[in-house]
C-alpha cells in the first residue's frame, strides 16, 4: 500500500486539502451555547449588541480596576468591557477570563471568572518552548532522513542530546 | 485558551513511552520520541499566535480557524501525514505511537479549568459538543509541569534500574 512515492505524495496533498477544508468549516461554526460553545472575543468585538442578553465567555487584559474593565481583542480590533459581580479583585495588567451575561452599556455580569497574573503566561510560554526544544533535539538525534526514499527512519544508534547539539553546530549529517 | 503547557504534555508522553518500552521491546528511544511528538502535536494550534485567523479571514474573505488542529479530526490528519513521511515498514507503528501521545494530550486538556465549565470540542468533527470539564488545573499553573517532571524522572530512574 502506498508503496510508490508518487501515490504517497498524492495522498499527503489530499490530506492537506482536507485539513484546509476543516479550517474553513471550523471557522464558519457559530456559537451554540447548548453545545458548550459560547460567544467569545471574536463575536463580541465584531458586534456586541447582537449578543446582548446572551451568556458569553471572554478574556483579556485588565486595564482598569474601578470599575474592572478589560480590553478584548480580535485581529487588530479591540473593545473595552466593564465587568461586574466579580468574586476576586484583579490588578491592572492581570489577564481575566469571564463567563457571564452580556448586558447594556458594554458591561458583562460575571458568573465565573479566572484571574491570572501576566507572568504566568510568560512562564507557560517559556517552559513550552523548553518542551518543544527537547522534542526537537530528540527528533534530530533519534531519526534520520533517507534522502532517496524521502522518508524518515529511526537511527539504529540514536544520538545523545550532546551529540545532537554538536551535529547541529557542525551542520553535516553522516549518520 | 484551553491548552496545558507543552512541557507537561511532553513529560507525560516521555513517561508513557518508557513504560510501554518495558512491555514492548520494539519501542526504543526514537519511538519514545514519536510518542512525545504525538503529545506535542495538538499544540500546533498555537500557530494562531503567529498567523492570526481573523486576519486570514479578512485577507481571504472566507471563514478560517486553526481550531481543528486541537481536535481529533485535525490530529488524525496530521498523524497520518507524519506516518506517511516515515519509511513504509514503520508507518503503522509510528501512527500508533503518535496516536498514543496525541490522545494523552487531548485527554489532559479536556480536564482544564475554563470559565464556562465546558471544555473544547475535542471530538470534532465527529461531535460538536464541548464536554463539561472536571476543572482540575490551569494551563498557567506551575504544578502540572513539576508533578509530571518528577513523574518522568521517577520513570526514567526505574528504567535505568531494570
Amino acid at each position: 500500500m502506498l508503496g510508490s512515492d508518487r501515490s504517497r505524495g498524492i495522498v499527503i496533498i489530499a490530506l492537506l486539502i482536507i485539513l484546509l477544508l476543516l479550517f474553513i468549516w471550523y471557522g464558519s461554526l457559530s456559537p451554540s451555547p447548548e453545545k458548550g460553545r459560547f460567544p467569545g472575543n471574536d463575536e463580541l468585538v465584531e458586534d456586541y449588541e447582537r449578543y446582548k442578553g446572551d451568556e458569553v465567555e471572554i478574556g483579556g487584559e485588565v486595564i482598569e480596576t474601578d470599575p474592572v474593565t478589560i480590553e478584548i481583542e480580535s485581529g487588530d480590533s479591540t473593545i473595552e468591557l466593564k465587568i461586574e459581580d466579580l468574586q476576586e479583585e484583579p490588578d491592572k495588567g492581570d489577564r481575566l477570563t469571564v463567563f457571564g451575561t452580556a448586558e447594556d452599556d458594554k458591561t458583562v455580569r460575571a458568573e465565573n471568572e479566572i484571574v491570572r497574573p501576566y507572568w504566568r503566561y510568560r512562564y507557560m510560554y517559556g517552559i513550552s518552548l523548553f518542551g518543544a526544544a527537547w522534542v526537537g533535539l530528540r527528533l534530530i538525534g533519534g531519526w534520520r532522513l533517507d534522502k532517496e526514499k524521502f522518508a524518515f527512519e529511526p537511527r539504529s544508534d540514536p544520538l545523545t542530546v550532546k551529540e545532537t547539539l554538536s551535529l547541529l553546530i557542525r551542520g553535516d549529517d553522516s549518520g | 485558551m484551553i491548552l496545558a503547557d507543552l512541557l507537561t504534555h511532553v513529560f507525560v508522553g516521555y513517561s508513557i513511552g518508557i513504560i510501554l518500552s518495558w512491555r514492548y521491546k520494539q519501542i526504543k528511544s526514537p519511538h519514545i520520541t514519536a510518542i512525545m511528538v504525538g503529545a506535542a502535536l495538538p499544540d500546533l494550534v498555537r500557530i494562531r499566535l503567529l498567523l492570526d485567523p481573523i486576519k486570514i479571514e479578512q485577507y481571504l474573505g472566507i471563514p478560517f480557524s486553526w481550531g481543528p488542529l486541537h481536535t481529533v479530526g485535525g490530529v488524525l490528519i496530521i498523524m497520518t501525514i507524519g506516518a506517511l513521511l516515515t519509511i513504509p515498514k514503520d508507518s503503522k507503528m509510528i501512527f500508533i505511537l503518535l496516536a498514543i501521545g496525541a490522545i494523552s494530550h487531548l485527554f489532559l486538556d479536556s480536564l482544564l479549568i475554563t470559565a464556562s465549565g465546558y471544555s473544547y470540542a475535542v471530538l470534532w468533527p465527529f461531535l460538536e459538543f464541548h464536554p463539561p470539564t472536571p476543572a482540575l488545573y490551569l494551563s498557567t499553573d506551575v504544578w502540572p509541569a513539576l508533578v509530571s517532571g518528577v513523574g518522568a524522572l521517577f520513570v526514567r530512574t526505574l528504567d535505568e534500574l531494570i
